[in-house]
């Protein structure tokens, strides 16, 4: 594991190498820059990450779903920013010295948007070739296996290859409550007794 | 002949041919002034000679025109790069007149320079190519289909829009229909573009693509043979494009004229569409009219400037005013200006002691403020909007990073004055320019309330009334970004006010009310705000009626114990409408809820005053600017909250007396005789360590006279500037938040929704009754607050 | 002439398609076509055609950028270029000559017409 700003420079310097494509230079396989929740690691590709940054005062937003933690000011813009644990069903935990934002961008009904994405820690930039991404084994429970893109073999490790657009997706496409029937339903198994204290808006 | 510059002696007895002048030109690279001054000579005495029918004109003309720039221009020389250009013209021009023997052939010259009989067979001397042929003024057009007069002053062929006109037999039906498809994509083009200039008159591009869309169908129809379309096309065309070059000022009246050109432009292009060769064409409605009002360019002119200073639509006459202002009746004004029409009508009407003079002359102001001020020619720089708007934007955020170095300990509780002062200095000045940025993008109302002129003219014309109109304060500035948001609300309030509004004219007369309705509007500044009203002096609003249609739609149960005024705010809700004949104008079933709506993104208000059989107005508030919110910062636990200034009535501290807890509709708070609901900040959006007792806490209450409800919360920090953003990209629209801002230490505060918030209060409070009635019924007596799971 | 490798740029379709036929008319059917200036340039930079029409009033691109940026570029500044247009006045004449067309045909035209001009511009 490598400290956040020496990720950020790895980042970098393969994003100005991987061009738009996110290919790397042989074309056969793609970069993701890799972080941990709690013993997992994680990938996503280097295309969609604009920036890491270390975490910051974040003003909570309400009514907006629960793994929204809030809003942030990026260099004067107001972007908001999602904890990853939470909307994976995973326990909170405290944030640490090693917790960050990774930035990404996604296009969204046709409009770019930028979204931070709170995380444990960031690992590093990893080239993973094709050969070595495997579909998804579905799980029993825990992660929505919609989010996974592949799983990636690196030497004995297996990373979990996340589609960002899809973890995004929900939080705009979809209306608002009807996510919230979505990740109440998702959080059935695992969190149970989150219901009760969630207030449904009662029609007037 | 001399193959070497002109010299005076020869060129005073002699003519010049076009060969002289090639030669001259490339015996040299560059042409010095003297030489200029021959050069352009010679070439009006050959332009003169060739005249007007010869098709080397074109070149030859331009040639001299080319000439006369540069030396307008203040060359001293031509250099190598024009002498190219004008070289090719003289060649241009040679192959014209004769294309069998090159120009620069010597054993030639003699013929076309000598005589003036050779000149006159220059004339005539190539076959009349389309290209080449050049109608004089007066002459009818030639028998080619495909003739296009030459110039816009030569339009003035009788009756274009009328005759028989039938499809080529020879015309090919693929192209046709290509063209058809090609020509509607076009127009469609033009109207997307007549639009964009509705809002801004001085888009280049706009008034280029639909230029370009006519240009387009001129060429591609005359290919075809389809006359009726490239006469219109080019009419239109030469129209634009004086607006184009800037030699006329683009106006609603050009507009009328470009949108009524391209409906009939479509309707010519459908009927080809499904003609068969040979096959006489019909002519579409408006044809005649369109070819009638361009082929008086200077009327159409007229009728724009007029239109512009409002003279002609806008200006009311001083008897309608004083009729208007219930000065006096219209029969007393129209009695007044038969008898005595010696005079004028103010002086009058005071003779006649119908009205006072006073009243005059605030009739006569109101008048010259309609007809507004004398138009001074201010120089002014055209600016991108997207530059202008990124200026304004960095302004804003120069003033928060100027504020968090104000804020900053060192500066703020260091011992450093001069420091202190400096910072304090700085301050200053990024707030005039602050001030400066934002005074950039406004724009005076006027072409909104002209668009309204036209409205109400419309309207007025479809549903058979009788409405004048008047307006003020249009000079009054708002945020150009705000027009366009405030124009759909303000189109929907004047249709209603013409189609629901004012009466039919036998329903006046029945009440005692002039025949012609009157509708004003008008604006005027109020602090940071601007107040708009449409008034008019119609049948006004029914209650009864209105309380029977709420009570229909479930809206309300009874209207007991309600207001007139809270009862006319229910038009505003969604699907509520009074009239029950949808008309043309403004039925269809879209109601008075998208005015309030409208209104409502802007962070505005708006208020109904009506009484029945007298008239109705409606103001709405807007803030000046989407940009910036006057804000008033407020704590609440640890966090801060921005709530618009226009939102807040009063905040106050309550002591014990004041607080009281209603059954069924929770806490109260009693102000002034009205008891107001109590919302606590902290409990809708679940935040800890916040002042839990009331007489602690602050109260704020927000809302109009009649809905007011009150938040609880810690501390009211300062009033101040937050620049808005969107906070809702990727998250979707969070309820009871409008934006957030970027406050002096960096953080990001939100903005609230004062009015959804209320609502959501509202029905959390329901909730939590319904909760509670759960939970009491366990056997459990904890009062659970209101938590809304995050 | 027959052998002649023509450019031919115009934002209208159907226009195209008109100027096509004329031109295979008078026996001339190698013509490559782009829809405005910009796209013109890229066929430019693919092959050097014997010679250029093209409308004055184009989106992107208009007639007067284009015949600039040819003459601009050493590669392409002897290519004759003759504008298919509606000319009104003396100024756009000017304009067109100025910008570095050799020669401009009012449209509509005969073949016979482009023809005539094509022998001009082309010097053959």
């Amino acid at each position: 594991m490598t400290g956040q700003a020496e990720v950020s420079k790895a980042l970098e310097f393969a994003k100005s190498r991987s061009s738009e494509t996110g290919q790397s230079d042989d074309g056969k396989g793609s970069k993701f820059l890799s972080f941990f929740l709690g013993e997992e690691e994680y990938g996503l590709q280097i295309l969609s990450v604009r920036e890491i940054i270390g975490l910051m005062d974040i003003t909570q937003v309400p009514q907006t779903p629960h793994y929204i933690r809030g809003v942030i000011n990026l260099r004067g813009k107001v972007i908001p920013v999602l904890e990853l644990r939470t909307k994976f069903g995973m326990e909170t935990i405290e944030d640490t010295e090693k917790t960050c934002i990774i930035v990404v961008e996604v296009v969204m009904q046709g409009a770019p948007i930028q979204m931070g994405i709170l995380v444990d820690s960031v690992s590093e930039v990893l080239e993973i070739k094709a050969s070595d991404i495997e579909a998804a084994p579905s799980f029993g429970g825990g992660i929505n296996t919609d989010f996974i893109m592949g799983m990636g073999k690196v030497k004995d490790e297996v990373k979990i290859l996340l589609d960002i657009d899809k973890v995004l997706g929900e939080v705009d496409v979809s209306g608002l409550g009807d996510l919230k029937q979505k990740t109440e339903a998702d959080s059935k198994q695992t969190a149970e007794g989150d219901l009760e204290q969630t207030a449904e808006p009662v029609p007037a | 002949m001399s193959t070497h510059a002109f010299n005076n002696s020869e060129s005073k007895n002699n003519d010049v041919s076009l060969n002289d002048i090639a030669e001259f030109l490339i015996s040299r690279d560059e042409i010095g002034s003297e030489a200029l001054e021959q050069l352009k000579e010679y070439l009006t005495r050959v332009l003169e000679k060739a005249g007007k029918k010869s098709p080397a004109y074109p070149y030859l003309e331009a040639a001299c025109e080319f000439v006369d720039i540069a030396e307008k221009e203040g060359y001293e020389n031509l250099d190598s790069q024009s002498v190219e250009v004008l070289s090719n013209f003289i060649e241009c021009a040679g192959y014209e007149i004769d294309d069998d023997e090159p120009v620069f052939d010597s054993s030639n010259t003699a013929n076309l320079t000598n005589s003036t009989e050779a000149a006159s067979d220059i004339d005539m001397s190539p076959e009349p190519e389309p290209d080449s042929e050049i109608i004089e003024s007066n002459s009818a057009p030639q028998t080619k289909t495909t003739s296009v007069p030459e110039s816009p002053e030569e339009t003035a062929t009788p009756n274009p829009g009328t005759g028989v006109h039938t499809l080529p037999d020879d015309i090919d039906t693929d192209f046709l229909s290509e063209f058809a498809t090609e020509s509607e994509e076009y127009l469609e083009q033009a109207e997307a573009s007549l639009l964009t200039l509705e809002t801004d008159p001085e888009d280049d591009e706009a008034i280029n693509s639909i230029f370009r869309a006519f240009h387009t169908i001129k060429g591609t129809s005359a290919f075809l043979g389809l006359t009726q379309i490239t006469e219109l096309a080019h009419v239109v065309e030469s129209m634009l494009g004086r607006v184009r070059d800037g030699s006329i000022k683009y106006t609603e009246v050009y507009a009328d004229v470009a949108l009524q050109s391209i409906d009939v432009m479509k309707s010519l292009t459908e009927i080809a569409k499904v003609g068969s060769p040979g096959q006489e064409l019909a002519t579409p409605a408006g044809l005649a009219e369109i070819h009638e009002r361009l082929a008086h360019p200077d009327e159409l002119e007229a009728d724009s400037q007029a239109f512009e200073s409002g003279a002609v639509d806008t200006t009311p006459r001083l008897g309608d005013i004083i009729v208007a202002e219930n000065i006096a009746t219209r029969k007393q004004v129209e009695d007044v200006a038969s008898s005595q029409a010696e005079d004028k009508l103010g002086v009058a009407l005071v003779k006649s002691k119908t009205a006072k003079a006073a009243e005059v002359v605030q009739a006569l102001r109101t008048q010259t403020k309609i007809a507004g001020p004398a138009r001074t020619a201010s120089s002014t720089l055209r600016v991108r909007t997207d530059r202008l708007d990124l200026l304004i934007e960095t302004v804003g955020e120069l003033v928060i990073a100027q504020s968090m170095v104000a804020q900053d300990d060192t500066v703020h509780l260091g011992e450093n004055h001069k420091l202190l002062k400096k910072v304090g200095h700085s301050g200053k000045i990024v707030r005039e320019l602050q001030d400066l940025s934002m005074s950039m993008r406004m724009v005076p109302l006027k072409a909104t309330f002209q668009k309204m002129a036209r409205l109400v003219r419309d309207a007025a014309q479809k549903s058979g009334k009788r409405v004048q109109l008047i307006t003020q304060g249009e000079d009054e500035e708002i945020d150009r970004n705000m027009v366009d948001v405030i124009s759909d609300p303000l189109v929907h309030m004047v249709r209603n006010a013409v189609d629901h509004g004012i009466e039919s004219a036998e329903e006046r007369s029945k009440a005692n009310k002039p025949a012609q309705g009157t509708i004003r509007l008008a604006a005027l500044r109020s602090g940071s705000n601007v107040l708009i009203k449409v008034g008019d002096d119609g049948a006004g609003l029914n209650r009864q009626r209105i309380v029977n249609k709420a009570i229909e739609k479930g809206l309300i149960e009874s209207d007991k114990g309600m207001t007139d005024s809270e009862i006319f705010e229910l038009i505003l809700k969604p699907g509520f409408s009074t009239v029950e004949n949808v008309t043309d104008l403004s039925g269809r079933g879209v109601g008075m809820d998208v005015v309030k709506r409208g209104i409502d993104a802007l962070g505005g208000r708006i208020n109904i005053a009506s009484e029945f059989g007298k008239g109705t107005e409606f103001i709405m508030q807007l803030p000046l600017t989407m940009a910036i919110t006057d804000g008033m910062l407020v704590k609440v636990g640890k966090e801060l909250f921005i709530i618009p200034t226009i939102n807040i009535n009063r905040s106050f501290r309550p002591n014990a007396e004041q607080i009281s807890t209603v059954a069924g509709r929770g806490e109260m708070v009693l102000l002034h005789g009205q008891v107001i609901p109590v919302y606590r900040l902290y409990e809708i959006f679940s935040i800890k360590g916040a002042i839990e007792n009331m007489t602690d806490s602050l109260l704020v209450i927000v809302g109009d006279g009649k809905n007011p409800c009150a938040f609880m919360v810690d501390e009211l920090l300062n009033q101040q500037q937050v620049v808005a953003k969107p906070i809702s990209d990727g998250l979707g629209k969070v309820s009871g938040v409008s934006g957030g801002a970027i406050l002096g230490d960096g953080h990001v505060g939100l903005i609230l929704d004062t009015i959804e918030l209320a609502t959501m209060a509202r029905q959390s409070f329901k909730t939590a009754e319904i909760k509670q009635s759960r939970i009491a019924n366990k056997g459990n007596n904890r009062q659970k607050p209101v938590t809304i799971k995050r | 002439m027959e052998n002649l490798k023509v450019l031919l740029v115009d934002d209208s379709g159907a226009m195209q398609k008109m100027i096509k036929m004329a031109l295979s008319k008078i026996g001339i059917e190698g013509v490559a076509t782009a829809l405005n200036g910009v796209e013109g340039m890229e066929n430019l930079k693919e092959s050097i055609p014997d010679l250029i029409l093209c409308d004055w009033n184009m989106p992107e691109m208009n007639g007067y950028q284009f015949v600039t940026a040819i003459r601009a570029d050493s590669n392409f500044k002897n290519i004759p270029i003759l504008m298919l247009t509606t000319v009104n006045t003396k100024d756009e004449v000017i304009e067109i000559m100025k910008a570095g067309a050799n020669d401009f045909l009012n449209k509509p035209f005969t073949p016979d017409a482009l023809k005539d001009k094509i022998i001009k511009v082309t010097k053959g």
